[in-house]
């Protein structure tokens, strides 16, 4: 039986930032939402996690990647409770003796400290730099947005082919040229023709690498770095640290929706979405309770979203192998420590700290870390990106102490020997490489928390712990993601759209997928009213 | 016998082989699914007079058959074939056709149903990955089950009489497509009422074991009918009249097929295999699409003057190409050249003049006819007039 305040405009389901985004910026538009979240929190990869009383840190995702600053305004989140405390967030090429390469805007700082390891890089720095922006600008278009069309009817679509086509020409013949040879081509290439120093080598791989299952040696990545960075650069603030850690963007945002009437349900899985003649009609929940809605949006992975709450036997049966092989397997582990004071890194600053630290000493010790996840092992030297969010952030921690979040890529959802010993082992690694870069780290411990895949996947509600809900590779991204029947959410059920990072552009807290279905929503249920 | 394989791997022969090989006086072989089948046992005249006067037997067993088991199977074969696959009743069967997704016909087969559990799809292509990936969500068992059933039909107008000879207890009440368990002798059968060829016929179905029993029993008690052996060619020949398209033939696979030669249900006469407005099945909505755009091409029924087969395939409209011909043959029952044709949509209508390049490379001039192009009147009655 459907009670009347269970039937609503729109159903979300999953509580993440995507579904936030969704929620918000339907319920603005004037829609009653309704959004389901499994776990007893909102927020998923953005939930803050007290270590100690009083002392929190971002117990998944860590920094807010490219989320728009446009967004930002039109849901009026800073009168919400957001409140950034940098912008661009800089990265850092850490070194343990204290030569850091800082990585951020200033092209001039970055120079001096290449200076320090080689001058032909410090002289290379800025053409590379360049090389590598031209890159990130020409798929920027193709990241905001919906995805083109691959067969464009409609006369604009096809004008957007031809003016990416003459935006690219109008670079001129080298850069056409460079955009061809590199966008399928590894990391590790074109590192080396560029670069020699290791330390900088290794930090670029390291950043190319994050959230990728793949290591800088492989086919593609130069693509996944290019994507990576394009999200940063369209969201116009780069990346973005928030007060409270991402937990401060969600609950801005869970804010905001709640606002504008939209109900947000927590612990209340999602257990099917109903279809009736190709067309959705609500979602059930795993108690049983019917919630009636003509549109829904899934910002969980769309293989779960249509295998299993749509059932496959409401699709062709092409789509369902397809859905299938969308290939997802996240690989990335969490350390999160809480300190007593500021460790001592050589030569570092407060400043410097409050960036994004890359730890990896060269770049054949980034490929090396990516080799063993094939075969399920532990890297034997892990390689990591950490933030120190507790420098700037002063309402996660008592004055003085400190709060430090790792993120480990390369870890196998499935280790050999199982978790129960590798779990330790992982943290010891982290700690153990923690402390030859600042050797007094490992004394400073008070508590300590270690996320592996599978606790991401539970804890979190990261599925299969996917950065993405499904590998950005080439043939898993724009008009192909999440499968080129589905893509734009043109799918085959009405009223049924995917807003997940499983969708175009894909991960991280940019809540792009959101807008493109929430858009596309907006959309159908004008259609309908018609 | 196949189970162990002792023949060479190049003949893989049918579990009726020492039968087929020995009344196969002409000698003439060919292959359909990797089995090795008599192509013609002794002339195409004389079999096809007895299989439209009389009564034949021929190997079926050039066919997959899979055994669908679980809760779902009715859903299962619903989503798999056109809606409408899965409403076969008890002691039924029905002609069922697979789609893939973007409404390319995979290949028509038949579903059976013995009993309540006992589910067959009978399938002239293998195809167990894609039965297989269309399972994902539904309580459905698929097994293979080709090598473990032997099937041969007995075909003609006689052929009811001549199964009853034979000790096939009840079957002049057997409606067409029933199913229904025997037993001859000691080896358990199913019987379907069911033929390609247009005409009344029976498909009988046993283990492999008891293969050449049951067919020699059935050859020997229906003596007095003179069942005689018919081949592929002769069974094709009057496919053709009963005006059904045939895989490899009038189309191909979609699973394998060039994008130019991919056709839908709708495309090759096969509408009424499909129900467009029950839930959903794979192909559905391309279909519908295709429905509501209007096919691009047909495939129809040919009539062509004189008496020689014509040398080219294409079909021309004055002087332009409109389409090809998939399948010929000379008609005994109609005493006519006909054929299947494969033409463009704009091209259909009446009194259009169509020709094809005869032998002498003169245009000869065909004509688009109804199918089918022979019908046989007691193949729709219960009880069948025996002759
Ligand atoms: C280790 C790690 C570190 C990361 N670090 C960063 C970072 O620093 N910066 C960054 O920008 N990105 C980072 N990411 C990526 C980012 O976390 C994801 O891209 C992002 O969480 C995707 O958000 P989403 O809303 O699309 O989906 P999710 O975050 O996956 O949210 C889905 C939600 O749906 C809920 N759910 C699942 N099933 C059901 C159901 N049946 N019914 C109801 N609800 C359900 C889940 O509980 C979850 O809350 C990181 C990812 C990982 C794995």
């Amino acid at each position: 039986m459907t009670q009347p305040n269970n039937s609503f405009d729109v159903a979300i389901v999953g509580g993440g930032h995507n579904g936030l985004v969704a929620a918000a910026l339907l319920s603005k538009a004037g829609q009653r939402v309704v959004l389901c979240e499994a776990s007893s929190r909102l927020g998923s990869a953005t939930t803050a996690t007290t270590l100690l009383p009083g002392m929190r840190v971002p117990q998944c995702a860590h920094v807010v990647s490219g989320f728009p600053m446009a967004l930002i305004r039109k849901l009026k989140l800073k009168r919400h409770g957001l409140a950034i405390l940098q912008k661009n967030m800089p990265r850092v090429a850490l070194d343990p003796d204290g030569r850091h390469i800082p990585l951020g805007s200033s092209l001039k700082a970055s120079r001096e400290a290449i200076f320090h390891w080689s001058s032909r890089d410090a002289e290379a720095w800025s053409k590379f730099s360049a090389k590598l922006d031209a890159l990130t600008a020409a798929v920027t278009p193709l990241y905001r947005g919906q995805a083109p069309q691959l067969m464009p009817e409609a006369f604009s679509d096809k004008l957007a082919w031809i003016r990416h086509y003459v935006r690219e020409r109008r670079r001129g013949r080298s850069s056409f040229q460079d955009l061809l040879k590199l966008m399928p081509s590894n990391v590790a290439d074109f590192l080396d023709l560029a670069l020699e120093t290791d330390l900088l080598k290794g930090a670029l791989a390291l950043e190319a690498s994050l959230g990728s299952y793949h290591g800088p040696s492989a086919p593609g990545s130069m693509f996944y770095w290019s994507w990576q960075r394009a999200s940063e650069a369209s969201g116009r603030g780069g990346a973005l640290q928030v007060e409270g850690g991402p937990a401060g963007l969600t609950d801005a945002l869970a804010s905001a929706a709640t606002s504008t009437g939209a109900e947000l349900r927590v612990s209340s899985p999602v257990a099917s979405i109903m279809v009736q003649n190709e067309r959705t009609t609500g979602i059930v929940l795993e108690n049983g309770d019917e919630i009636a809605a003509p549109c829904v949006i899934s910002t969980i992975s769309p293989k779960t979203t249509y295998l299993d709450l749509v059932g496959a036997g409401e699709l062709d049966a092409g789509l369902v192998r397809d859905i299938e092989n969308i290939r997802m397997r996240g690989t990335s582990a969490k350390v999160n420590l809480a300190l007593k004071q500021l460790p001592a890194f050589a030569k570092a600053d407060e400043t410097l700290l409050a960036g994004r630290l890359l730890l990896a000493p060269g770049l054949m010790d980034v490929e090396r870390a990516s080799n063993g996840q094939k075969y399920g092992a532990l890297p034997h030297l892990p390689v990591m990106e950490v933030t120190i969010p507790s420098v700037l952030d002063e309402s996660l921690t008592p004055e003085g102490r400190h709060v430090l979040s790792a993120t480990i890529p390369f870890v196998p959802f499935e280790v050999d020997g199982g978790w129960d010993t590798a779990a330790g082992k992982l943290s010891q690694q982290v700690i153990k490489t923690l402390g030859e870069y600042a050797p007094d780290l490992p004394d400073l411990i008070m508590a300590q928390e270690t996320l592996t895949p599978p606790e991401i996947e539970s804890r979190c509600g990261i599925e299969k712990a996917d950065w993405h809900q499904g590998e950005i590779a080439f043939d898993q991204a724009l008009m192909m993601r999440p499968t080129p029947q589905l893509a734009n959410n043109n799918g085959p059920l009405k009223g049924l759209f995917v807003g997940g990072a499983g969708s175009h552009p894909g991960g991280g807290l940019t809540g792009r997928p959101a807008v493109n279905a929430a858009d596309a929503a907006l959309h159908y249920i004008k259609e309908q009213r018609r | 016998m196949t189970g162990d394989r002792t023949w060479d791997l190049a003949v893989q022969p049918t579990p009726l082989h020492l039968r087929t090989s020995q009344f196969n006086v002409a000698n003439r072989w060919t292959d359909e699914l990797g089995w090795t089948l008599p192509s013609v046992y002794s002339s195409i005249a004389s079999e096809h007079a007895a299989l439209r006067n009389a009564c034949t037997m021929s190997d079926l067993t050039a066919l997959a058959t899979y055994s669908l088991r679980g809760a779902d199977v009715g859903s299962y074969l619903n989503r798999l074939a056109g809606g409408t696959a899965g409403t076969v009743k008890v002691g039924a069967s029905r002609r069922a056709v697979m789609c893939d997704d973007r409404g390319g016909l995979i290949a028509e087969g038949v579903v059976m149903r013995a009993d309540t559990a006992d589910w067959k799809l009978t399938l002239p292509v293998r195809c167990l990955d894609w039965l297989t990936l269309s399972a994902r969500g539904f309580d459905c068992d698929i097994e293979d089950v080709s090598d473990h059933v032997c099937a041969f039909a007995v075909e003609g107008p006689s052929s009811c009489a001549a199964l009853l000879a034979a000790g096939f207890a009840g079957l002049e009440a057997l409606r067409p497509g029933g199913v229904r368990q025997l037993k001859v002798g000691s080896a358990g059968v199913t019987v379907m009422r069911r033929s390609a060829t247009g005409g009344l016929g029976y498909e009988v179905r046993c283990a492999v074991s008891d293969a050449l029993f049951v067919f020699d029993r059935t050859r020997r008690g229906a003596e007095l009918f003179r069942p005689v052996l018919a081949g592929e060619q002769v069974r094709s020949l009057a496919r053709l009249e009963a005006g059904h398209c045939r895989l490899r033939t009038d189309y191909e696979s979609a699973l394998i097929a060039r994008e130019v030669d991919r056709r839908s249900p709708l495309e090759l006469g096969l509408g009424h295999l499909v129900n467009l407005d029950v839930g959903p099945f794979t192909g559905k909505a391309a279909l519908v699409r295709q429905k509501r755009e209007g096919a691009h091409r047909a495939l129809v029924g040919i009539e062509l003057d004189g008496a020689s087969l014509p040398e080219g395939r294409l079909l021309s409209m004055s002087t332009e190409i409109v389409g090809r011909i998939s399948s010929l043959g000379w008609s005994p029952a109609r005493k006519r050249i006909i054929g299947l044709a494969d033409v463009r949509a704009a091209s259909l209508g009446v009194n259009r003049q169509l020709s094809a390049t005869g032998s002498d490379g003169r245009p000869v001039s065909a004509r688009i006819v109804p199918r089918p192009f022979y019908v046989c009147p007691n193949a729709h009655r219960t009880p069948p007039d025996a002759h």
